[in-house]
C-alpha cells in the first residue's frame, strides 16, 4: 500500500496501526495529505464551514511554539534559563518598567461614571457602562434587575471611540502599577 | 433506661468540656500560618469575580532546608509565581521571567497567609464561626470583621486537621459575597511533590535586590490623608512614572496589614476625559476623582468604592502650609 492509500484507508477506518499513524503525524507531507483527504470529504459530505480556516492547524502550532517558556511541565520547560544574560540586562537597564510590564495587564470589565454627591457603590440604574475590551459584564457588585437596566444603557455618546481608548489605558496603567508595588512591599513592613 | 440517662449527661458534659477546649480565633489564625510553612500540600482552587472563574493550583513544600511555594494558574496566558525561600520569581507570558529579593507572591491568598497576624488582628476582629465541609474535608470557619465597615470583610475555612487554609469570601458589609478562592481539591503528602522538588534546583533569573530593580526615591507628596479606615497606614511614597504612560504621578501606597491601597496624584489635564469615575472588578475598586485643587486622584485597592472615594476626597495639602497659615 503506497502511503496515501493508507491514509484513504485509515480515513474510512480500515486500519488500526497506531505506530504507523504515529509516523504519519510526524510527517508534515503526510499530515498535509491527511488534512486534504479530509477536507475532500466534508466538502463531499457538504459539511465545509462557510469560512475556510485553511491552515488552522499549522496556526495552532506556530501560536504553540511562539509561547513564551514559563516553569510548566512541558518539554523544553526549563529552557529559559538560556535567556539569562537578558535577564541580567534587564535587572540593571530597566528597572521597574519592565518588572512593571510584565503584570499581566487587566481584563477590565466594564466602567462606572459618578456625579458629585452620589454613591458610586450603590449605584442607580441611569448610570452609563461603557463597555471596554468589548465585554459588557456589569460593573458594581448589585446584580439582579439594576444590572439588566445598566446593560441597556451601555453606550456613552458623549465620549469617543479613542477618549474610552485612552481611558482604558490610564485604567490599565493604574492598576498594573498597583499589582507591581504590592510585589515590591512586603505586608510585614 | 436509667443507664442511657447517665451516658446521655456523660455525652453532655464531654461536649461542654470540647467546647471549653476549642481553639480561640486568634489560635486557629496563627494554626492557619504554621500549617502554610509546615505541610507539604498542592491545593487547587477556583477565583470568582464577577462570575468570572479562574482556576489555578497552589503548593508549598519544604526541600531540603528551602521553604518553596508555587503558584500556578491554569487558564489562559501561563503566568507562574516562585518563592524559594527570600527569593520571588514571576513568570508572566509576554515578558521575561525575574527574581525579585524580599517581595511578594501576588493575591490576597497569599497575603492571609503571610499577614502580621498581630497587626492585622488590630483592625479585624476574629471570630470563631462554626463548622463546614469544604473539598471534601472538614473545616472550622473563622471570620475576619472589620472593626470599621468602611473596609470589606473575610470568611475563612480551615481544614480542620492541618489548619491549611481552603476556602475564603471576600464580603461588604451587607455580607454579601466580593471576591472568592474555593479550594476543590486537598492534597498533603509527606514529601513535597516531585515538581517541587525539580522547581527547588531549578536555576532561575538571578534575583534582583527592589532596590536595583525599582529606583524611584521615597518622597513626600506634600499632600495628607484627612481620613482613612481604620487600621491603614502609610507604607511608603514616592514619586515615578507609570509604565505605558509618560506621566509622572505622586504615589502613597497605604496598607492595613492585609489589604493594600494606592493613592497617585496627577495634576488634572484640562479637557481630560471622564473625570469622575469608578471601576469595580472584584474586591479591587479603581476610582478617579478631580479635587478642588484641580488635581486628579486616583485610589485603587481592595477597598469599597465608597472607601475610596472618601479616601480620595479627605486628601488636603499637607500641614506645614496650614501650620503656617495658623502662625499668621
Amino acid at each position: 500500500m503506497s502511503s496515501n492509500e493508507r491514509i484513504s484507508a485509515l480515513m474510512d477506518h480500515q486500519l488500526s496501526d497506531d505506530k504507523w499513524l504515529a509516523d504519519l503525524l510526524k510527517e508534515p507531507a503526510q499530515a498535509q495529505t491527511w488534512s486534504r483527504y479530509h477536507l475532500i470529504g466534508d466538502a463531499l459530505r457538504d459539511e465545509l464551514p462557510a469560512r475556510m480556516p485553511l491552515d488552522f492547524t499549522d496556526k495552532v502550532m506556530a501560536a504553540l511554539a511562539e509561547e513564551p517558556t514559563v516553569l510548566a511541565p512541558r518539554p523544553s520547560r526549563l529552557a529559559w534559563h538560556q535567556l539569562q544574560p537578558k535577564v541580567v540586562a534587564f535587572g540593571r537597564q530597566l528597572g521597574q518598567y519592565a518588572i512593571a510590564a510584565s503584570v499581566a495587564a487587566a481584563v477590565i470589565v466594564g466602567v462606572q461614571q459618578y456625579q458629585h454627591g452620589q454613591n458610586p457603590a450603590a449605584p442607580s440604574p441611569v448610570l452609563n457602562t461603557i463597555p471596554l475590551a468589548g465585554l459588557a459584564a456589569p460593573v458594581s457588585v448589585s446584580y439582579g434587575p439594576q444590572a439588566e437596566a445598566m446593560r441597556s444603557h451601555q453606550s456613552q455618546p458623549s465620549l469617543t471611540e479613542e477618549q474610552v481608548q485612552q481611558y482604558q489605558q490610564r485604567v490599565s496603567a493604574y492598576l498594573r502599577d498597583h499589582q507591581l508595588q504590592q510585589r515590591l512591599h512586603q505586608t510585614n513592613d | 433506661m436509667r443507664q442511657l440517662a447517665w451516658l446521655f449527661l456523660a455525652a453532655l458534659l464531654i461536649s461542654f468540656k470540647a467546647s471549653a477546649d476549642a481553639p480561640s480565633a486568634g489560635a486557629l489564625l496563627q494554626q492557619m500560618q504554621r500549617a502554610y510553612h509546615h505541610y507539604n500540600f498542592e491545593l487547587s482552587m477556583v477565583k470568582l469575580r464577577q462570575g468570572l472563574l479562574e482556576p489555578m493550583r497552589f503548593s508549598h513544600g519544604q526541600v531540603g532546608d528551602q521553604d518553596i511555594s508555587h503558584l500556578i494558574l491554569l487558564n489562559g496566558r501561563p503566568s507562574e509565581y516562585l518563592r524559594r525561600g527570600d527569593e520571588y520569581s514571576f513568570f508572566e507570558s509576554g515578558s521575561e521571567p525575574y527574581t525579585l529579593k524580599a517581595a511578594r507572591l501576588p493575591g490576597l491568598w497569599s497575603a492571609l497567609l503571610e499577614m502580621d497576624l498581630e497587626r492585622v488582628l488590630q483592625s479585624y476582629e476574629p471570630v470563631v464561626a462554626g463548622r463546614n465541609r469544604i473539598a471534601g474535608l472538614a473545616t472550622q470557619v473563622v471570620r475576619l470583621v472589620p472593626k470599621d465597615s468602611n473596609k470589606y470583610g473575610f470568611v475563612l475555612w480551615l481544614e480542620q486537621q492541618s489548619g491549611l487554609l481552603l476556602r475564603m469570601d471576600m464580603i461588604d458589609d451587607q455580607g454579601d459575597l466580593v471576591e472568592q478562592f474555593m479550594g476543590v481539591d486537598l492534597r498533603i503528602s509527606e514529601q513535597p511533590s516531585p515538581w517541587l522538588q525539580e522547581l527547588a534546583k531549578a536555576k532561575l533569573p538571578p534575583a534582583v535586590a527592589l532596590s536595583e530593580a525599582y529606583s524611584a526615591k521615597p518622597n513626600d507628596s506634600g499632600w495628607e490623608f484627612g481620613w482613612l479606615p481604620t487600621g491603614f497606614k502609610v507604607v511608603s511614597s514616592d514619586r515615578h512614572k507609570l509604565a505605558g504612560l509618560e506621566q509622572s504621578v505622586d504615589y502613597v501606597l497605604l496598607s492595613d496589614g492585609l489589604v493594600d491601597v494606592s493613592v497617585y496624584l496627577a495634576p488634572a489635564k484640562p479637557g481630560d476625559v471622564t473625570p469622575n469615575q469608578v471601576l469595580m472588578q472584584g474586591a479591587t475598586s479603581l476610582l478617579t476623582f478631580t479635587n478642588p485643587h484641580n488635581v486628579e486622584v486616583t485610589v485603587v485597592g481592595e477597598i469599597p468604592a465608597l472607601t475610596a472615594r472618601r479616601i480620595a476626597e479627605s486628601l488636603h495639602p499637607a500641614a506645614v502650609a496650614a501650620q503656617g497659615a495658623a502662625h499668621d
